[in-house]
């Protein structure tokens, strides 16, 4: 099934003196192309922190698509446990990647880290990586300061 | 508000074992000192990001059983169990350190010549003194 665009999302982020967040969200159609909506959520920023007497501390736009009819989940899957991904960077730190529900097909059946270190010897997660650290159609992914995703360090199972 | 603390003049840090069967349990509540909605400033978030990451990785250096590997190697296994898998062998079938020591220091003493130069060796293995400026370890290369 196709993704279907649903509308953009504004999201303000606000922050009180007891360090108490909420946020603020409206929308925009979406039609509304990107270069307009970053011009229009800077302008709505700046008229709504008139309006509130705590911070504003984050600004949002976000494109959403939605699956109109998503398929049944596996009976085996469970959202709280994750796959964390954790990646060298350019910069010689370290980042991190979770996938919600990391199949279990998919770690150490033996050994000390039998259950819970991802076995990356399996087609499915060499090309999860490589997505990571070589990018798809000349576009990488980066770590939140901007550093570039060099190569996996370690892939394990995390249970939240 | 999390701000990242100033660290002591000298680094140090502590060893915490986890057993493994919580290492997931215990990666997930690392991982909760991602979100930037937890530090104070931008850098502070930026430091805890990648210092909560760096304790995630850790969790899966299985630490303990690689310090136990290299000491065991530095011991030496006993001529009777070289025939024992690794993993079967237990601790008494290696070497004991002080074993070691003894065969070193008669080792140094021949290396000495004798008791009139041990000092030269000994210098030596302390690193008081370069082994090119001892006239037993020159006299070994010539």
């Amino acid at each position: 099934m196709a993704l279907v665009q649903r509308t953009h999302l504004l999201r303000l982020r606000f922050r009180d003196n007891d360090l108490a967040e909420s946020t603020c969200e409206i929308n925009l159609p979406t039609g509304v192309g990107l270069s307009s909506a970053l011009t229009f959520l800077v302008s709505w920023r700046a008229i709504v922190v008139q309006v509130s007497s705590a911070v504003c501390i984050d600004a949002d736009l976000i494109v959403r698509y939605i699956e109109p009819a998503p398929a049944s989940a596996g009976a085996g899957s469970d959202c709280l446990r994750s796959g964390t991904f954790i990646l060298n960077t350019a910069t010689a730190d370290l980042a991190v990647v979770r996938v919600p529900s990391i199949d279990a097909a998919l770690l150490e059946s033996s050994g000390p880290y039998a259950g819970i270190r991802v076995d990356q010897s399996i087609t499915a997660i060499i090309d999860f990586v490589a997505a990571l650290t070589s990018g798809i159609g000349g576009v990488e992914p980066c770590d939140p300061f901007v550093s570039d995703l060099v190569s996996i360090d370690q892939a394990f199972r995390e249970q939240f | 508000m999390y701000v990242y603390p100033e660290p002591p003049a000298e680094p140090t840090c502590v060893l915490l074992l986890v057993p493994i069967e919580l290492v997931p349990i215990v990666g997930a509540l690392f991982g909760q000192m991602e979100q930037r909605r937890g530090w104070k400033t931008t850098a502070d978030w930026e430091q805890g990001y990648k210092a909560f990451v760096q304790l995630q990785a850790q969790l899966m250096s299985n630490c303990l059983a690689d310090l136990i590997a290299e000491i065991r190697a530095l011991r030496g296994v006993k001529p009777d169990y070289t025939g024992v898998p690794v993993e079967d062998r237990t601790t008494d079938m290696y070497r004991d350190l002080n074993d070691i020591i003894g065969h070193l220091n008669t080792l140094i003493f021949a290396l000495s010549g004798g008791l009139d130069n041990d000092d030269n060796i000994m210098q030596i293995l302390r690193g008081d003194t370069p082994a090119t400026d001892t006239r037993n370890i020159v006299d070994l290369l010539e």
